[in-house]
């Protein structure tokens, strides 16, 4: 089970956007994204905002925490 | 490969620390070499002594060229860090080195009872070779095995189908 549970995979479906697209717009890896979306990597605050931000939702909208 | 003007900060930075990495390996080899090379004698020692010189300068030579790159990146842009220094590969550099140096300090404890007995003919030279080389092995190893778990890089079906715009 991951620390953090998210969304991200879906949104990204949302807006059309590939992994690498998002990560150059956050300003992270590829890897960071991927390994993010399948719960390995508990992202920093600041990029867990900038992945919020980017999609127009609150971060708790993309991440929460598993029940 | 030096000039790649596709790669973001990021990557460049993931790919950085990747070979800090591969030097690190290295190292460990070059301190192992010199430490074992007062335990064994003969040809053996001879080939080990030659050995460890060549390894540091290799170390050297994996690393320079991108440490030069990344300083010029760092006083163009002004930026000490940014993002791309806590990604993925930052975060298991991160505990790799923590790994590294608890492994040194275990070995150094467990060799201390030791070091006044059995150990007593040897230099201090090999103690600290010895403890560098398990530090900087347990970093390598401990890296390498933790970028390999993340290493499946998912398919992404929405790569480059509709555009990166939303």
């Amino acid at each position: 089970m991951s620390a953090l549970d998210n969304r991200i995979r879906v949104y990204r479906a949302e807006h059309r956007l590939s992994q690498g697209a998002l990560a150059d717009i956050i300003g992270v890896s590829r890897k960071t994204i991927s390994t993010i979306e399948v719960g390995r990597f508990v992202p920093s605050t600041v990029i867990a905002l900038k992945i919020a931000r980017h999609f127009g939702v609150p971060v708790e909208d993309i991440f929460s925490l598993p029940e | 490969m030096f000039f790649n003007k596709d790669e973001t900060t990021a990557q460049f930075v993931d790919r950085f620390l990747r070979r800090i990495a591969l030097a690190v390996s290295i190292m460990a080899l070059s301190y192992g070499s010199g430490a074992l090379s007062h335990i064994v004698g003969g040809g053996v020692r001879d080939i080990l002594l030659v050995v460890k010189d060549p390894l540091g300068l290799l170390a050297a030579i994996i690393v320079l060229p991108m440490f030069i790159r990344m300083m010029i990146k760092v006083i163009r842009s002004g930026k000490t860090s940014g993002n791309g220094s806590s990604g993925y590969i930052a975060e298991i550099y991160g505990r790799s080195a923590g790994n590294g140096f608890a492994a040194g300090f275990i070995f150094l404890v467990f060799l201390e009872p030791f070091s006044g007995k059995a150990l007593s003919q040897l230099p201090p030279e090999f103690f600290v070779q010895a403890a560098i080389a398990v530090l900087l092995g347990t970093l390598a190893i401990s890296f390498f095995v933790l970028n390999r778990d993340g290493d499946d890089e998912m398919d992404d079906e929405f790569e480059d189908e509709e555009g990166a715009a939303p």
